[in-house]
């Protein structure tokens, strides 16, 4: 067992992996009672089309998440019922790249872990559970589609996106969700369910020892079938797919969602954590509440509120802007502009460092936060990353005035606009 | 843990020591009753004092200072918990230990007090570069209910059951309310705010509180008398048969709300047996009677919420689905909840449910907003403290949920229905 000190505060998070390939990570924590369990498969929305054992398989796009929701079932029960009896709490959610169930509870881990490790890698699947939960799942879609927010940033995704994945709902839309079958459920459980594919992140009140323990002892006769498995992504053109797109919606006032597609070929010497942190602090200081952009655009009622956010890809970073605005247009001229001539200052980005510095000792408190920086890591970067205060003083603002220069020029938008009255 | 409460005449201060987190938070309450009409320029203010001050003239150079003390975070919000209202000021924090900066406790309760008492006022109005934005923000505030499906139907049933009642009261007001607000009322609307609320200071982390008191005090002088009982529950008119209310939406997707009466009920009947209550009709996940009846043996749905308004005496329950379904989903929430009112339920229903709610209790004794605001609300409503919430759990008998669901009385239905369109029909 690795024990890996995090830096600069006196916590430990312990790795351990089984003889299967099983990766186990935990952060023991006595100040409190809870305890946090998530068993998490890289397995996204994003993969539809992967190789199995040598012959390519293609699934409907929401099959991640739909398997998310039948995974719960076993045969004449549910683990929500087993969980609800123990006294625990029970759920899950399924991403672009991962999917994820979590147990939370003050006692029994061992009943707790073992039955998370069973009910996810247990291969239980009928047409009729199947057929039972599309209207559900429907009807979540709906849901989702009814949320202006969700609706703006899946359009940028498909204006940003040519063929990758990305570009589609994570449950899948009505259609899909009604095309997806036995056979598809299967084929995704055999490819990528397996321990070598999956890793449990234990925080709380838990002896680590104990949790391996449980683990191993669980893993003992259970077979370890190699199968074979490559995922397939699209080639993505570097080009966005559409430079713009207006819908008349279910919004009051108009909303503007705006994307930058930056291709990483020109960034190669920047691996995805530092990637993600210049990206994000050039965010902060042009764009952030202490920037004069956001001063100007507020002040002048350009604008409501400027958000965003940075996606990091294999190829690709996306930096993604949303705000409600009377003058769209106008803000998209701004943000051309800004974006043509970011800054880079010595004052903003050590007063930023600090910032994030102190968001770092800040992070080791609380059992549900730890758990989701760790599965954060592991999913983007395969590690858990112990020395946040170092990689913030070691970074150059020669580096961050490079990135800024090689943004690029690759930009779409999309303007959500109040239903027309008929 | 320790608890303690300082009784300074013009303002009380409650401390909770403790070295569990890395963080310390400060919430300085301003309460009042509820007057209707006061409530849009409250929320006004509310925004107004989170964005600039004198020292901090603008957003922007308070968003610089929050930076150099350490990424703190500031908040001023106005609440309405049944017949009360509350001006909070919030100011989380790195525990200063942590922090290699000798007088950064100091730096933070003048900024503090600085946000509260020296607003960014000129000639008795508030500055205008300020109140413009606020006022955009709170009109945007308004508008988005109409983006949110569930928000919208549930606002709209409690117009439906008494648009007079404080429990249908906005707190932000309508586009008009707002329209009507200077720069002068809303500064009145302070100075009366500071003058005539009652204050309570409340402190959680791992702080010198002998220290953290000393300071508040050189740094909050006032004087005024500090007393008031506060009645938080509202009596909701009750009907013979329920009111049935019907609109049409542009929304994808349906919503139904239905809200119940809870009469008479006592203060143990509100603080555990009720939460009990509800756990096994309908806020217990998948293991509720709602969710087996609406999505797991109907697929009605994907979500269903039954929330216990407690300050309002008010049940609701609330879903998305289709509209062809309404009809079926309000026979199945009356089904479940006559089922409870008989005692269709088994006693390894109630443990399963105390079992749950203990993880719940027990995890809020983990988090410092768990702990902050059961402590508030022991000080505020004679509330119980979470070990005496667990306590009573424990005693809680089938008897004690059959007498609380009968004291429950449907009131209205309300639905917003979806647009009909050739892919719904389908």
């Amino acid at each position: 067992m690795k024990k890996i000190q995090i830096e600069r505060i006196n916590e430990i998070v312990y790795e351990h992996e089984l003889s299967n390939g099983f990766k186990i990570y935990i952060w023991p924590y006595k100040m409190v009672s809870d305890i946090y369990l998530t068993l998490t498969i890289k397995y996204g929305s994003i993969d539809t089309t992967f190789e199995l054992n040598n012959k390519k398989v293609t699934v409907p796009n929401g099959m991640a998440h739909f398997l998310e929701h039948i995974k719960f079932n076993e045969e004449g029960t549910t683990a929500h019922e087993y969980f609800y009896k123990l006294g625990s709490y029970t759920n899950a959610y399924t991403t672009f790249d991962h999917t994820s169930y979590e147990v939370m509870c003050n006692n029994n881990v061992k009943d707790n872990l073992n039955h998370l490790l069973y009910f996810v890698t247990n291969n239980y699947f009928t047409k009729e559970l199947i057929n039972k939960e599309k209207p559900i799942i429907i009807e979540e879609t709906k849901m989702t589609k009814d949320n202006p927010y969700n609706e703006g940033y899946f359009e940028l995704l498909n204006s940003l996106f040519n063929q990758d994945n990305h570009k589609n709902l994570v449950t899948g839309e009505e259609d899909d969700i009604k095309n997806i079958t036995i056979e598809d459920a299967q084929n995704v459980f055999e490819a990528f369910y397996t321990p070598n594919n999956m890793f449990l992140t234990v925080t709380g009140n838990v002896n680590p020892y104990e949790i391996i323990k449980i683990c191993e002892e669980f893993f003992e006769n259970s077979n370890n079938n190699e199968v074979n498995v490559k995922k397939i992504n699209p080639k993505e053109n570097k080009k966005v797919n559409k430079k713009e797109s207006i819908i008349y919606t279910n919004v009051t006032k108009e909303k503007l969602f705006y994307g930058v597609k930056i291709e990483r070929k020109k960034l190669k010497q920047y691996d995805d954590l530092h990637l993600r942190v210049y990206l994000n602090i050039m965010l902060d200081i042009n764009f952030g509440q202490t920037s004069t952009f956001n001063e100007h655009i507020i002040n002048n009622h350009l604008a409501d509120d400027l958000s965003y956010t940075v996606m990091v890809n294999k190829d690709y970073a996306i930096l993604i802007f949303e705000s409600s605005s009377s003058y769209p247009k106008e803000m998209i001229k701004l943000l051309n502009e800004k974006l043509d001539n970011l800054e880079f200052s010595k004052d903003d980005f050590e007063r930023k460092n600090r910032v994030y510095i102190a968001s770092g000792i800040l992070g080791y408190e609380d059992a549900f936060d730890v758990n989701n920086e760790i599965r954060n890591d592991i999913i983007r970067y395969n590690k858990i990353i112990n020395n946040i205060p170092s990689i913030f003083e070691n970074l150059k603002i020669s580096d961050g005035k490079f990135i800024v220069n090689n943004i690029g020029k690759e930009r779409c938008y999309v303007i959500l606009k109040p239903k027309k009255k008929e | 843990m320790k608890y303690q409460t300082f009784d300074h005449k013009s303002y009380k201060i409650h401390t909770i020591k403790t070295d569990r987190f890395k963080t310390s938070r400060i919430e300085v309450f301003f309460r009042q009753e509820v007057i209707k009409e006061k409530l849009p320029t409250l929320s006004f203010l509310a925004g107004l004092l989170s964005y600039s001050s004198k020292k901090y003239s603008t957003n922007r150079l308070l968003a610089i200072e929050k930076e150099n003390l350490y990424k703190c975070f500031y908040n001023a919000y106005f609440t309405k918990v049944g017949k009360v209202s509350s001006m909070i000021f919030s100011l989380d924090f790195i525990n200063p230990d942590l922090i290699n900066e000798k007088d950064y406790l100091d730096k933070l309760i003048k900024f503090l007090f600085e946000m509260i008492l020296k607003p960014n006022v000129k000639n008795n109005e508030f500055d205008l570069t300020s109140f413009e934005n606020i006022k955009n923000d709170i009109l945007l505030d308004i508008e988005s209910i109409n983006e949110s499906p569930s928000k919208l139907a549930i606002n709209n049933a409690l117009n439906v059951l008494d648009k007079d009642s404080i429990s249908s009261y906005s707190v932000l007001g309508t586009k008009e309310d707002i329209e009507k607000i200077t720069r002068e009322s809303v500064y009145n609307e302070y100075l009366n705010l500071i003058n005539n609320s009652i204050i309570d200071i409340f402190i959680i982390g791992n702080l010198d509180m002998n220290k953290t008191i000393s300071l508040i005090k050189d740094n909050f002088h006032i004087n005024r008398i500090n007393s008031f009982n506060f009645n938080y529950y509202i009596d909701n008119i009750t009907r013979k048969k329920a009111i049935i209310k019907s609109d049409e939406s542009s929304f994808n997707q349906s919503q139904l709300t239905i809200l119940y009466n809870l009469i008479n009920l006592t203060d143990e009947e509100k603080n555990v047996t009720f939460i009990v209550f509800n756990y096994i009709l309908g806020s217990g996940g998948l293991n509720s009677k709602l969710y087996s009846y609406l999505r797991e043996k109907n697929g009605l749905c994907y979500r269903v919420s039954s929330m216990f308004f407690k300050a309002d005496n008010l049940l609701c329950i609330t879903l998305s689905l289709k509209k062809e379904n309404i009809s079926k989903a309000i026979k199945l929430c009356n089904k479940a909840l006559d089922e409870m009112k008989k005692g269709i339920f088994s006693e390894e229903d109630i443990t399963d449910a105390k079992n749950n709610l203990l993880l719940s209790l027990n995890m809020s004794k983990n988090n410092q907003m768990g702990i902050l605001n059961n402590f508030e609300s022991k000080i505020f409503t004679n509330g119980l403290s979470i070990d005496e919430k667990i306590n009573k759990l424990e005693k809680i008998t089938k008897k004690d949920i059959i007498t609380v669901a009968n004291k429950i009385k449907i009131n209205t239905i309300y639905s917003l229905c979806e647009e009909i369109n050739e892919k719904n029909t389908n």
